[in-house]
């Protein structure tokens, strides 16, 4: 046993490497090769050209950087008779997701505020339903959501797809809303009210405001899930609107003709760019955010 | 125009959940009235049920003339402090106080001359721009009542104002309250269960127990006649020594008997058969050193607390701890014996059983 009182104590502690912390330590960098390598080997690959591909290298940096698969991948490669790359798709998935999310993340808002703190009459089994509806499996809707919205004529349209998502959205914002309008203090709203203010006047004037890092949070979380998604796309958007993912798969899993790895890749990477940038561009909001909200259930 | 509020046969929440059960009150026009009591005893919820925040189960709230049972808040002239402040964070100290008023569409130019003289009676002309987190807590709680200053209300509601605040602090914005009930002239509902508070401000205070009203008077008569042993337990610091025993009504007076011994009640004339009674001292009622000329008992000084102007010493005499309020250069010594002379002609008398006051 080391000796608790050391004699020579003085100032800070010093830094001591045992077997355990070794052993933290490789986990963390197999961790981090796991998740880092696949990114790494779909970059480099999609700036190979085919012939250096096929030498089977895989980990080796290109020998020349080659944009073309980018080109292509964005504006030429073909899903079936259909040659125009993912850039349809793209538009596509920026026409669903930013609706989609505007309209999940505000009525989650709306949602969340008015049963934090108008309570109306059942709001709390409403809450209770809301939230076990969230935990439901998407895919046992999917007929009675193929019936509702043809019922509503919208099956196969930019709307329906934007209503689908905003329906499967609402349990999670209201959720995170319900929640973090339960931290702010009652007496806040109760002031507002003595002031005057109605339902809409403190919900905007006083209640959004003070709800940004929760609306950058439900909005980043709504927006990478609306644009990952591919089992609603490729169900309710119709052929003119398929989403990036769905336009994605059929451009990788085309069978015939040569498999042209260098597009897949950058068709993947694009694919994967626009959630990926919106994390980069806003980790802190998106921390205290997630903070904020956890506080108080 | 100062307003009267009445509240009738006032029930908040039913059955066994009730807070506040059929309370009676009347609040005179300008009065300053002070709800005071422990937590949890319903008043709060009864200043939210007067503000309109709360439903009623039963009875009516009357503001002057109308019936605001049913009205909304904003429709009740009434503003509110809460002991939170609860400032609008994401607005500054001009839009907070002016938010009320351009909701309700005062046109600019008046709202600018209402928040100038509000800011001007509060001293915050130096804030205004500032955003409530970087005020100071005297300074959030000022922008508070600043609130309800702009909107002209006829009644100023508090809860607690000034709970969050440190001793100096709550001291000095006591004092600012008071003056500003004094140039308002408007009818003010405080809730605090810091009796200092209640004493100082109240032109009569009510003290709730239970959702239930136990005595409500000016402080100086809840101070010198508590309705029963609740209010003289918790009115006064430290609190009313407490002595059980017996009084006998006797011809031209009354006797009271206790275990430390036999006392003649001069003057006081009580029915003739006997009655298991508490008596309440004051401790200034307990005066120290002989030949006073009032009901003397042997003591042992057990503690000293001394406050600065003035010391309080308890005494230990048989199972009894005496609290007696003397000098601030009090010369005695703990394990020391003392003779206490008991003021039992102006001691307060209640039943052992109910805990009522005895006349």
């Amino acid at each position: 046993m080391r000796d608790p009182f050391p004699q020579s104590a003085n100032g800070p502690r010093p830094d001591k490497v045992t077997p355990a912390r070794l052993g933290l330590y490789a986990f963390l960098v197999i961790a981090a090769l796991f998740f880092l390598l696949p990114a790494y080997v779909m970059l480099v690959t999609s700036f190979k050209s085919m012939e250096e591909i096929r030498s089977a290298q895989i980990f080796s940096l290109p020998h020349l950087f080659d944009w073309s698969a980018w080109i292509k991948a964005w504006s030429s490669a073909c899903a079936g008779v259909n040659c125009t790359g993912v850039s349809a798709g793209f538009w596509n998935s920026v026409k669903i997701t930013i609706p989609a999310t505007v309209l999940s993340v505000l009525l989650g808002a709306v949602t969340g505020y008015a049963l934090s703190f108008w309570r109306p009459p059942g709001g709390k089994i409403l809450f209770a339903a809301i939230t076990i509806g969230g935990f439901i499996p998407l895919q046992i809707f999917l007929f009675p959501m193929v019936r509702a919205t043809a019922m509503l004529g919208l099956y196969n349209s930019l709307a329906g797809i934007v209503l689908v998502h905003v329906v499967f959205g609402l349990p999670l914002t209201t959720l995170l809303f319900r929640n973090y309008y339960a931290s702010i203090p009652v007496e806040l709203f109760k002031a507002a009210r003595v002031d005057g203010a109605g339902f809409w006047r403190i919900f905007v004037s006083l209640m959004l405001p003070l709800s940004l890092p929760m609306l950058i949070v439900a909005g980043l979380m709504q927006m990478t899930g609306i644009w990952n998604d591919f089992l609603l796309g490729l169900v309710f958007a119709g052929r003119d609107n398929l989403p990036m993912t769905v336009q994605l798969n059929n451009i990788v899993t085309t069978t015939t003709g040569q498999r042209e790895y260098n597009v897949h890749m950058a068709a993947t990477v694009l694919t994967a760019l626009v959630p990926l940038v919106a994390y980069f561009v806003s980790g802190r909001w998106f921390v205290r955010g997630i903070t904020a909200g956890s506080v108080k259930g | 125009m100062p307003v009267p509020v009445s509240l009738r046969s006032v029930d908040i929440g039913y059955g066994a959940t009730a807070v506040v059960k059929n309370l009676n009150l009347e609040i005179a026009a300008g009065e300053f009235l002070v709800l005071l009591g422990p937590s949890g005893c319903g008043k709060s919820t009864l200043l939210n049920a007067i503000a309109g925040l709360t439903d009623l189960a039963k009875g009516e709230v009357w503001i002057g003339e109308r019936n605001v049972t049913w009205a909304d808040p904003k429709d009740r002239g009434i503003g509110m402090v809460f002991q939170s402040y609860a400032l609008y964070p994401n607005m500054n100290v001009e839009k907070n106080l002016s938010f009320g008023l351009t909701v309700a569409g005062v046109p600019k130019d008046e709202i600018v001359r209402r928040v100038a003289r509000a800011s001007a009676i509060l001293q915050l002309d130096p804030y205004l721009k500032r955003r409530p987190s970087e005020l100071s807590g005297g300074q959030r709680q000022r922008v508070a009542i600043g609130r309800a200053l702009v909107r002209d209300v006829d009644i100023f509601l508090f809860d607690e104002p000034l709970s969050n605040l440190d001793a100096k602090l709550r001291t000095e914005l006591r004092v600012e309250i008071k003056k500003l009930h004094h140039e308002l002239a408007s009818t003010m509902i405080y809730v605090t269960h810091d009796q200092v508070e209640a004493m100082t401000l109240a032109n009569r205070i009510a003290i709730m127990r239970d959702g239930v009203i136990q005595q409500l008077a000016t402080p100086r008569e809840i101070y010198q006649r508590p309705a029963n042993l609740f209010v003289a337990g918790f009115i006064g610091s430290p609190a009313m020594n407490l002595l059980k025993g017996t009084l006998l009504g006797s011809d031209g007076g009354s006797l009271f008997r206790s275990s430390l011994g036999e006392f003649d009640l001069p003057g006081k004339a009580f029915p003739a058969e006997p009655r298991e009674v508490v008596a309440g001292l004051r401790p200034e009622q307990i005066i120290v050193g002989a030949g006073s000329g009032l009901a003397e008992i042997e003591a042992t000084i057990s503690v000293i607390d001394a406050m600065g102007p003035e010391t309080v010493i308890w005494c230990r005499a048989r199972e009894n701890l005496l609290s007696a309020r003397v000098a601030g250069d009090f010369p005695g010594q703990v394990d020391e014996g003392i003779t206490l002379g008991l003021d039992l002609a102006n001691a307060s008398f209640f039943d052992q059983d109910t805990g009522q006051r005895l006349p």
